[in-house]
């Protein structure tokens, strides 16, 4: 889809998508890595719709959806909430988050504690000029190599939800230990493991700021531009598709001429196109520094839903090559359903649609 | 006129809590009741607050001023909503 784009945006859109070989330190010279994060700390400046952008090329561009996935959560849950709340001694690591020198991880979800943050255990003590953190976090994505870490943990027992507190932790600080990467259903490119925090001694300075405003600004960021990476999966997807059913023959005819066939990827088309316009609205809503919780509900929940259907459409519509591994196309499936998951599960944001609708 | 605001703010901002968040189990609530401390503001009953408030008063709380301070109990809270009203 081309309409509202500028020259600049297309331009952008075409060099990412275009890239050709992508690891880490080739998305920092392109910019993924810091898209969001201001000119000054050595990132691209950009809205959350030019951001969503960029991701959706990457998506499209990358077929290790895992690798711009570890993209995302870098620059969404760890380097932007720095470049929003740090301490000026916390963004001077942002020029080496946003070239790839650096690999930030964000370590919130714990064994008790997923959908319900409030029920953080993982605790961090006043101690002289510093506090002592201690507990377990079980699912952090890039957890088992990278270089920075934002973490929460409770502060102020007596404040419910709002007296958690985030942490910038450095990998080396005594007491942060991080597993192996675990196995997984797919996004296989991002490797994820557990992170725990054992007497970790940090300074003042770790400290970021309240832990429901820090982390509920990197989720509603992640909800609106992270998910664009699908929106480019989907549309390359549905290129092979298409591909596809007018190469090959059953009955003595191509398979697009059967209607079935056809009709089925105008409903992947259409999913898509529907899903797009609403994480395109929600990215505006943020722009435009709207209320933007229920645009970007909606569009996690229509992007992800979209994303896990149109992965199995392909696999049925490329048959049993589409479940053979060799064939690279149930990796998408694979790929999708962490979607459904992470930055909040569906369940998650029909909840808090419904709040913003004042049920 | 602002104290008849926050009068009004403050009055409203209890009938929502004794109705929707205890369910009539109000016997205790009163304008200084720690809301954190009890438990009756969890990070849902906080969200809904947030959007009573943009939708019933027009005032938008922006994240930041959602704090242990501001939201201690329904007296500070009116009295945020009353400030934010400019
Ligand atoms: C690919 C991937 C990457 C991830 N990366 C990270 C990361 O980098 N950092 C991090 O901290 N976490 C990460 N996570 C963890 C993720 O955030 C959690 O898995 C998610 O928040 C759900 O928590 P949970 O797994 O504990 O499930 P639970 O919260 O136990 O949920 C289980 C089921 O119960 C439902 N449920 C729970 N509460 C309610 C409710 N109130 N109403 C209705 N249904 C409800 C859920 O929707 C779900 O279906 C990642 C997860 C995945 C899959």
């Amino acid at each position: 889809m081309e309409f509202g784009q500028t020259v600049a945006q297309r331009d952008r859109y075409q060099t990412i998508r275009d890239a050709g070989e992508y690891d880490w330190q080739r998305l920092g010279e392109l910019g993924v890595l810091g898209a969001a994060i201001p000119v000054e700390h050595g990132g691209q400046g950009l809205g959350a719709l030019d951001t969503a952008l960029v991701f959706e090329a990457a998506g499209y561009g990358c077929h290790d959806t895992g690798l711009i996935f570890a993209a995302g959560a870098h620059l969404f849950a760890t380097a932007l909430p720095i470049a929003e709340f740090g301490s000026d001694s916390q963004k001077k690591k942002l020029p080496a988050l946003c070239d790839g020198t650096l690999i930030g991880a964000n370590a919130m979800t714990e064994p008790d504690a997923g959908s319900d943050i409030g029920a953080l255990k993982t605790t961090a003590v006043r101690k002289d000029d510093g506090y002592v953190l201690n507990g377990m976090k079980s699912f952090v994505s890039n957890g088992p190599i990278a270089d920075v870490y934002v973490t929460y943990a409770v502060t102020d027992p007596n404040a419910g939800h709002l007296g958690t507190t985030g942490f910038v932790v450095d990998t080396g600080t005594p007491g942060l230990v991080r597993s192996e990467p675990f196995g997984k259903l797919g996004m296989n490119g991002c490797a994820a493991g557990t992170v725990e925090f054992r007497d970790c001694v940090v300074p003042d300075d770790a400290v970021l700021g309240n832990g429901s405003l820090v982390f509920q600004h990197g989720m509603l960021w992640e909800r609106a531009c992270l998910f664009a990476i699908y929106l480019g999966v989907q549309d390359r997807l549905i290129e092979r598709c298409i591909r596809h059913v007018k190469r090959r023959k059953q009955f003595g005819k191509r398979l697009s001429t059967f209607q079935s066939v056809s009709n089925r990827i105008v409903d992947m088309k259409l999913r898509l196109e529907s899903a797009r316009l609403l994480l395109y609205k929600a990215c505006w809503a943020i722009d435009q520094d709207d209320v933007a919780v229920l645009p970007a509900a909606l569009s996690k929940l229509a992007v992800s839903q979209a994303a896990v259907q149109t992965a199995l459409d392909a696999v049925e519509l490329f048959g049993g090559r589409g479940y053979q591994t060799d064939e690279g196309i149930e990796e998408h499936l694979r790929d999708a359903v962490g979607g459904l998951l992470f930055s909040g599960t569906s369940d998650i944001q029909r909840q808090l649609a419904a709040l913003e609708l004042g049920l | 006129m602002s104290d008849e605001y926050h009068r009004d703010v403050l009055e409203k901002l209890t009938e929502l809590v004794r109705d929707e968040f205890l369910e009539g189990e109000d016997e205790e609530l009163t304008a200084t009741t720690p809301l954190m401390e009890w438990g009756i503001l969890k990070s849902i009953e906080t969200t809904r607050l947030v959007t009573y408030v943009r939708t019933e008063f027009g005032v938008r709380v922006p994240p930041a001023q959602v704090t242990t301070e501001n939201f201690r109990d329904l007296e500070s809270i009116a009295g945020l909503v009353t400030a934010l009203r400019g």
